[in-house]
């Protein structure tokens, strides 16, 4: 077990900059989810931890050792991979043991340990299968044995469940974190699936275009996103974005938009003055925060354009001037399409629309 | 052979499943039924049949016809295992056979050494154009088998060939390659072996191509070097392209007839007779066809039974150790 330690890391493709000054630490036994769009820097991160991939600048550490040149064999790091990579040519049993083989670990030992991972993993019944007769699911955890069954002082995984159904990749993600908690390896996992990032992860690293845009626990990522970006990725109904900007009315100050106009408090329009002064920022509210009536009275009024039931919750589909809100309505109201709502934003969050940083 | 059902779901047979054993269509009865039984099979059968003639016209029956020159003598007059019984004792025919099958045993595991070797060079990243590199690899694989062997017979040349003018720069007595049995073997070998290796080359490299490139990198991570990645993955993979390989460098080498003729004529003596060119002389020069077709159905024999070995001991799917 060990922390790993990414400093500045740099990689170039030819002249594409895949990941870009890339600094972050994982502690010890920490479950870290690198999330992100598609080619944002996170597979390729995380290869050149794995050393699949040699760094073009920074350094990587894993405990106290700097591993940019040794071979992956030498890092000790096991992975799973998104196509889980398996041997096709061995059985279910020879894959789990090959790493173990590689290690002359004695053949008594290699049984024991094998049968007992895939116990642990429930796939005792595919161990004398080749993984191309095996379900997804199973080969899946075929994949996960051999990571585990070695035991290494970092586990890697590269989408490890982009490949199952939905209903088994709930059921897996959970497997999956209850396995790390139990054993207590650090590791590095990457998504792009923000649910699974914010369920699984003890922190979250969120990338964009190969560079870090924030570090943090699931919620300190949900309620106090960095910037934008952030702001837009997480969050399984996105978050709303009113574009405006800040004005004084009646002495207090407003986010005023061509839609609504949405007081601000005294705290939040005295940072803005410091860190946005041309006041010009974009509003964000999670569609959880946008409470409403269906009185008819207040300034905000929009209409209901259209609903989306999801059992549970139905998002409400809110429309003005061109300007589209989704709305969660938790408490099941009667609200119907086309009736109009008053709105009031309990917590939102300013954007500066320079930087896209986060005002706070 | 799977097995299709081609019986339609009853009606009331839905996804409940809850009477879908008493439903169930039986089992169809087997490749001929399956493919006689059937309708829908009638066009299907009228294509296959003039293959089916064509086949027959072109394989079956020279086989036959074979078979009946051996039981018949040149006059005509059934001698039945006669032609056969009278090979045991052909000293002629045991050296040629004895040729052959030395000349596999030579030429196909240095065919195999030689085009994996290559293979693996033009599958690796070092190799720029990949597609000029194959294209100049089986340039031998064009030439006729004639033509090689007079291209290698001007090289073998004692005082003009190419292949003495190294040695001769390491002080070694210019060699007269063609007119000595066992030099005039090894320059034969080394023919079969130029001739033929682009064919194992192309075929092991088309099996390279398949092996997909995460299990490799799997490996690197589980621990293993790239000459351990080598023998557990990359060798059990190209495993039916090796037996492939093989079987048709075996054939290739043992029938060569072609580099002989321009080469060697056979001799020094009798010295360089392999089976095809036993069976030449025999029916054409000493005018025996029925006993030669005895000599073919031996050749026949032994390909066979060195492809059924192949195939048995490379041709295996999975591993499991």
């Amino acid at each position: 077990m060990a922390e790993v330690r990414i400093e500045g890391l740099t990689k170039y493709f030819g002249d594409t900059c895949a990941v870009n000054q890339l600094n972050l630490v994982v502690r010890d036994g920490d479950l870290v989810v690198l999330l992100g769009p598609s080619g944002c820097g996170k597979t390729t991160t995380m290869r050149c931890v794995a050393g699949l991939e040699r760094p073009t600048y920074g350094d990587i550490y894993i405990g106290e050792r700097r591993v940019n040149d040794l071979e992956p064999r030498e890092r000790d790091v096991a992975l799973v991979f998104q196509s889980y990579a398996l041997y096709p040519h061995f059985t279910a049993f020879d894959n789990i043991a090959y790493p173990l083989r590689l290690r002359k670990t004695p053949k008594a030992e290699i049984d024991r340990r094998v049968r007992d991972v895939a116990e642990m993993l429930g796939i005792s019944h595919t161990l004398e299968r080749p993984p191309g007769l095996c379900s997804g699911g199973e080969q899946q955890r075929i994949a996960l044995g051999r990571a585990i069954v070695r035991e290494p002082v970092v586990f890697l995984m590269d989408e490890p469940l982009s490949n199952i159904d939905a209903l088994l990749r709930v059921y897996m993600r959970a497997e999956i974190k209850r396995l790390q908690h139990e054993l207590g390896t650090t590791m590095i996992y990457v998504t792009h699936d923000q649910v699974e990032g914010m369920t699984m992860a003890d922190q979250i690293a969120v990338m964009n275009q190969g560079t870090l845009q924030q570090l943090g626990t699931p919620s300190e990522i949900y309620d106090m996103p960095a910037n934008n970006f952030v702001a837009r990725f997480v969050g399984s109904t996105p978050m709303n974005f009113i574009p405006g900007s800040l004005q004084k009315e009646n002495g207090t100050t407003v986010h005023k938009s061509d839609q609504f106009v949405i007081p601000v408090s005294a705290e939040m329009a005295g940072r803005a003055a410091e860190l946005c002064p041309s006041g010009v920022c974009t509003l964000g509210v999670r569609p959880e925060e946008i409470h409403f009536t269906m009185d008819g009275e207040g300034a905000n009024q929009a209409r209901v354009f259209l609903l989306e039931p999801l059992g549970s919750e139905t998002i409400l589909d809110i429309e003005k001037e061109g300007l589209l809100l989704k709305v969660k309505d938790v408490a099941s109201t009667q609200v119907r399409e086309e009736d109009v709502l008053s709105l009031s934003f309990n917590r939102f969050h300013l954007f500066d629309d320079e930087t896209g940083a986060a005002i706070r | 052979m799977t097995v299709q059902q081609t019986v339609s779901p009853l009606p009331g047979q839905g996804a409940s499943g809850a009477n879908r054993v008493d439903t169930q269509p039986p089992p169809p009865q087997g490749m001929w039924s399956e493919l006689f039984s059937f309708r829908d099979n009638r066009l299907g059968v009228m294509l296959i049949v003039p293959s089916l003639l064509a086949l027959i016209l072109v394989q079956f029956y020279p086989i036959v016809y074979n078979f009946w020159l051996i039981l018949t003598s040149e006059k005509g007059e059934w001698i039945g295992l006669a032609n056969l019984s009278r090979l045991t004792r052909d000293t002629i025919f045991h050296g040629a056979l004895i040729f052959s099958l030395k000349m596999g045993v030579v030429v196909v595991p240095m065919c195999l050494l030689v085009g994996l070797g290559l293979a693996l060079l033009v599958h690796s990243d070092y190799a720029g154009r990949k597609a000029i590199w194959i294209s100049i690899l089986i340039i031998p694989l064009m030439v006729s088998e004639i033509v090689a062997g007079m291209m290698w017979k001007i090289m073998y040349h004692p005082t003009l060939g190419l292949v003495n003018v190294p040695l001769a720069a390491l002080g070694i007595e210019p060699i007269i390659w063609l007119v000595k049995a066992d030099t005039a073997f090894i320059a034969l070998c080394v023919v079969e072996i130029w001739r033929i290796s682009p064919l194992a080359f192309l075929l092991l490299y088309a099996g390279l191509n398949q092996v997909p490139r995460d299990i490799y990198e799997a490996a690197a991570v589980d621990g293993a070097t790239r000459w351990r990645a080598f023998w557990d993955m990359t060798l059990p993979y190209i495993r039916p392209m090796f037996a492939i390989a093989t079987i048709l460098v075996f054939v290739w080498s043992t029938r060569t007839i072609g580099t002989i003729a321009a080469t060697t004529q056979g001799g020094p003596g009798r010295a360089t007779w392999n089976l095809s060119w036993y069976i030449y002389g025999m029916s054409f020069q000493r005018l025996k066809p029925h006993y030669a077709s005895a000599a073919v159905l031996v050749m026949l024999l032994m390909t066979y039974i060195a492809g059924t070995i192949f195939v048995r001991y490379l041709w295996v799917e999975r591993r499991s150790r």
